[in-house]
C-alpha cells in the first residue's frame, strides 16, 4: 500500500476502534505510517477526539421506552396467544 | 418469561434479550433515517416485529444487531425509492472550503450536530449515523448498505469532511478555520 497522506487520513477516517477495522492489515499498515509521522499522528489525535464527543453526542438521543415495552408485550401477547 | 414492566424491562426470552440488546440502537438509527420520532417507533417496531416472526420460523436464523439494521436499512429505503438511485450514485459532495477547527470540539451540543445531520443528504446521514450511532466497521456497514467495502470507505471520509464544515458553517462549537488555500480540492487533506 503506497498512499499520500491524503489518502492515509481518508482511510483513518474510516477507522473505527472496537471493530474488525483494529485486525484489517490495511489499517496496521496506515496506523505504523502514523506512528512514524508527529503530523500525522497529532492530526490523529485530533480526529479520535472529535469523533469521541460525537459519538458522546449521538448517544443523548432520547430513546422512548414505551416503544420498547410495546414491542416486548406485543410479542408476549402473541406468544401467550 | 417474564412479562415487561412499564419501562419496557424484563425477559421474554429470547426475543426479549434482542429487543433489550438492540433497542435503543435501532431506534436511534431509525430516528437518524427518518427525522422524526413516529416514523422511527413504526420503522422499529415493524422490525423488530419480522425479527420475532424470522426466529420463530427458524430457530437458526441469524437475527442479529447487523440484521436489524439492514432491515432497517431495506424498510426505510422501500419508502423512500428515490434515495436508492441517490445512495448508489454516491451524491458526491463538492469539498473545497476550509476543514473547521477541532478547537472547541467539547462546546458542541446535540441539537446543533442534530440540526446539521437532519440537514445532510440521506446518503451522509446513513453512513455518519452507522459509524457515529452503532460504531460499526466499514466493512459492516458495506454489508448493510449494500456497497463494496472500498466505496463506503470514500463515502464515510467525505461524510465525516462534510459534517464538520457544515458545523463550522453553523459557528457552533468548533471555530471556522480560514485555511481554505491549505486543502486540496477534495477536501481530504
Amino acid at each position: 500500500m503506497d498512499l499520500d497522506n491524503a489518502e492515509l487520513k481518508a482511510l483513518l477516517q474510516s477507522f473505527r476502534e472496537g471493530t474488525p477495522d483494529s485486525d484489517d492489515p490495511i489499517f496496521q499498515e496506515a496506523f505504523a505510517k502514523v506512528a512514524g509521522d508527529p503530523h500525522l499522528a497529532a492530526w490523529w489525535r485530533a480526529e479520535q477526539a472529535f469523533d469521541a464527543v460525537v459519538v458522546e453526542i449521538f448517544r443523548t438521543v432520547p430513546v422512548p421506552l414505551d416503544v420498547k415495552a410495546n414491542i416486548l408485550r406485543d410479542a408476549q401477547t402473541v406468544r401467550n396467544a | 418469561m417474564q412479562t415487561p414492566d412499564a419501562n419496557g424491562n424484563g425477559k421474554a426470552g429470547k426475543f426479549g434479550d434482542f429487543v433489550e440488546e438492540n433497542f435503543a440502537s435501532a431506534y436511534r438509527f431509525a430516528f437518524c433515517l427518518s427525522l422524526a420520532h413516529d416514523r422511527a417507533t413504526r420503522l422499529v417496531e415493524t422490525t423488530f416485529h419480522e425479527a420475532d416472526l424470522l426466529q420463530k420460523s427458524d430457530a437458526h436464523a441469524a437475527v442479529d444487531k447487523t440484521w436489524l439494521l439492514e432491515a432497517l436499512h431495506r424498510k426505510w429505503m422501500a419508502c423512500h425509492p428515490r434515495l436508492a438511485t441517490a445512495e448508489k450514485s454516491g451524491d458526491e459532495i463538492s469539498i473545497n472550503e476550509a476543514l473547521i477547527s477541532l478547537e472547541g470540539i467539547d462546546d458542541l451540543e446535540c441539537d446543533v450536530v442534530l440540526k446539521v445531520l437532519h440537514s445532510m443528504s440521506p446518503v451522509h446521514r446513513l453512513l455518519l449515523s452507522l459509524f457515529y450511532f452503532e460504531q460499526l466497521g466499514y466493512r459492516e456497514i458495506a454489508r448493510i448498505v449494500d456497497l463494496p467495502p472500498e466505496t463506503v470507505l470514500g463515502r464515510l471520509a467525505r461524510s465525516k469532511i462534510l459534517l464538520r464544515q457544515m458545523l463550522g458553517r453553523l459557528g457552533a462549537g468548533p471555530r471556522a478555520e480560514q485555511k481554505g488555500s491549505e486543502v486540496p480540492a477534495d477536501g481530504l487533506g
